[in-house]
């Protein structure tokens, strides 16, 4: 679902500006791949990006989404995770939303992988934030890249 | 695996396609283990993408990775 302010013309597909897709999946593990391979599809498709940065997005989605899982206690009702895509032309922008209890990021559950996490994030992505979101946390993840070229493929 | 009996054990990574800190965390609980039990969890493992989270999370300086099966095998035979 690519929402945009108005229809592209022909030709125009690739100057739509902003373009955003969200997804509203629920917190559940078995679904971090499918938020992981979304996310990749779109940046492979379009934007100008290295198989090894599209790797590193790809990682630090996956553990985006992984903490805001277990950003939710197990009698949470209905937990759910929303991922969604945002792009200028001269980056990309991916925000992970989850409206569990949370943790605060320096301070992760003992015992859990979620610090490993957030440190690969700030490895991974060219810029990071985390906000609060009331209840629960925002993060959001930037990778500076070019729009894919409209003659790539 | 530990808790069969098996304390000295090879993990081939591959044919894994994807690590996270999920995968990684999985690894390093059973490289706990079988430390615990006095034996020993190497890995297998030659795809750069995968290496690279371990240098990334600097958790290559706690596992020993190899090139192939054979030779974690007889790493581990020496243990």
């Amino acid at each position: 679902m690519v929402h945009s302010q108005r229809a592209p013309g022909p030709g125009e597909l690739l100057a739509v500006t902003p373009a955003s897709v969200l997804l509203d999946i629920p917190a559940d593990a078995s679904l971090v791949a499918t938020a992981r391979l979304v996310v990749s599809c779109l940046a492979a498709t379009r934007r100008e990006l290295s198989l090894e940065r599209l790797d590193d997005l790809k990682l630090a989605v996956s553990e985006a989404c992984t903490n805001a899982i277990n950003a939710y206690g197990p009698e949470a009702a209905d937990p759910r995770v929303l991922v969604s895509w945002w792009e200028e032309d001269d980056h990309l922008e991916v925000v992970v939303t989850d409206h569990g209890p949370g943790y605060h990021p320096g301070q992760p559950p003992a015992g859990s992988s979620a610090g490993l996490g957030v440190r690969l994030i700030k490895i991974l992505v060219d810029e990071a934030h985390w906000e609060p979101a009331n209840p629960g946390t925002t993060v959001r993840m930037f990778l500076n890249c070019p729009r894919a070229t409209p003659d790539r493929d | 695996m530990v808790s069969d009996g098996a304390q000295r054990i090879v993990v081939d990574l591959d044919r894994v396609e994807f690590l996270d800190s999920t995968g990684i965390g999985v690894l390093v609980g059973g490289l706990k283990r079988a430390r615990t039990h006095e034996g020993e969890l190497v890995l297998v493992c030659t795809q750069a993408r995968l290496l690279n989270v371990f240098q990334l999370t600097r958790l290559d300086t706690i596992f020993s990775i190899f090139p192939t099966v054979a030779e974690a095998g007889s790493a581990l035979a020496g243990t």
